[in-house]
C-alpha cells in the first residue's frame, strides 16, 4: 500500500510540475527561482529521455553509462550557464561536476536497490513455481 | 494446399500429410495436428528441428533456450546444441509464449521451466541462472518488464 501511495505521489509530482509551473508563467510571475525551477524542470525531461540510451541493444554497459553520464553533465553544465551560474564555464564545472556526481551516484544506487528488490521478488515466485510443480 | 476427406470406418480420425517437411507450412500443419491429436501439458508443443543434415521433432518443454548466431536460431537444451529451427525469433515469440517461452533479450528467447534464479545487475539488465548453474543468459532491461510480467502473472506454464 505505501509503495502504491508513493508512486501515485511521485506521478502526481510529475505531472503537476509542468502544469504548475506554466500556470505561474501565465499568472505574470517572472522570478529567478521560477526560471530556474523551469530550466530544471526542462533538463529533468531530458535525462528522462536520456535513459533510453540503457535500451539500446547495440551498445556495451561502459559505453551507455560513459555516454549518459556525458550527456547529462553537458545538459547540466548548459542549464547552468544559461541560468548564469558561475563566473567562467570552468568555475561552473568545478561547483557543479561533485555536486553532479554525487546525485548521479544516488538515483543510480536507488534504482539499483529497486532492482534488486525486483529480483528478490521475482526469485521467489520462480521458488514458489518449483515447489507447484514439485507437490503435484 | 489440397484437403481431401475419404469416408472411412475406423476407430478413431486418421491424418496422412503429405509435403515437404522444409516447408513451413507443412511444419506447422503437422505440429498442430500433434497439439490436436492430444499430446498432454508435460510434453507440450513440438517443433521441427534440424542437425547434421536430419530433420526431428522436438519437444519444445525439454528446449532450455533458443539463441540467435551468426542469422540463425538454435535451440539450446542440456545437450548444449538440440539443433537449429528455421522461425525466426519474433515467430517462435509468438508459438510458444503459452509454452513457457518469453524473450529476454534481443536474440534469446529462455523456457521459463529452466529459469532458477535472477540477479539484478549495476546496468539496469539482469541475468537469469538456467537449472545446472552451468549458463546464465542476460535479460535486458527492455525485456525486463514483460519477463516479470510474465513470471508473476505464471498464467502460461505450470
Amino acid at each position: 500500500m505505501i509503495k502504491k501511495i508513493v508512486s501515485y505521489a511521485i506521478l502526481g509530482m510529475g505531472i503537476g510540475s509542468p502544469i504548475f509551473t506554466a500556470c505561474l508563467w501565465l499568472g505574470g510571475n517572472d522570478s529567478a527561482g521560477l526560471r530556474d525551477t523551469t530550466a530544471w524542470l526542462a533538463a529533468s525531461a531530458v535525462y528522462g529521455m536520456l535513459s533510453l540510451i540503457y535500451e539500446a541493444d547495440g551498445l556495451k554497459l561502459p559505453v551507455k553509462v560513459g555516454l549518459h553520464a556525458l550527456l547529462c553533465g553537458l545538459i547540466s553544465l548548459a542549464v547552468g550557464r544559461f541560468l548564469g551560474y558561475g563566473e567562467s564555464l570552468g568555475t561552473l564545472f568545478l561547483g557543479m561536476a561533485p555536486v553532479f556526481i554525487l546525485i548521479y551516484g544516488l538515483i543510480w544506487g536507488a534504482m539499483y536497490a529497486a532492482d534488486r528488490r525486483r529480483a528478490r521478488k521475482l526469485n521467489e515466485r520462480l521458488k514458489e513455481k518449483r515447489n507447484d510443480k514439485k507437490e503435484r | 494446399m489440397r484437403v481431401i476427406w475419404e469416408q472411412a470406418d475406423l476407430p478413431e480420425a486418421e491424418i496422412i500429410v503429405r509435403g515437404r517437411l522444409d516447408d513451413k507450412k507443412t511444419a506447422e500443419l503437422l505440429v498442430t495436428l500433434q497439439s490436436l491429436a492430444g499430446a498432454d501439458k508435460e510434453t507440450g508443443h513440438r517443433i521441427f528441428l534440424y542437425r547434421d543434415g536430419r530433420e526431428f521433432l522436438c519437444e519444445t518443454a525439454s528446449i532450455w533456450f533458443f539463441e540467435t548466431q551468426n542469422g540463425k536460431i538454435y535451440a539450446r537444451g542440456p545437450e548444449k546444441e538440440e539443433g537449429e529451427t528455421r522461425y525466426k525469433l519474433y515467430e517462435l515469440a509468438e508459438l510458444l509464449e503459452p509454452n513457457g517461452f518469453i524473450q529476454i533479450n534481443k536474440g534469446t528467447l529462455v523456457n521459463i521451466r529452466f529459469v532458477m534464479a535472477v540477479e539484478a545487475g549495476f546496468s539496469g539488465n539482469y541475468t537469469a541462472f538456467l537449472k545446472g548453474g552451468g549458463t546464465k543468459l542476460e535479460i535486458s532491461r527492455k525485456y525486463m518488464k514483460g519477463f516479470r510480467k510474465y513470471v508473476m502473472e505464471g498464467r502460461h506454464y505450470d
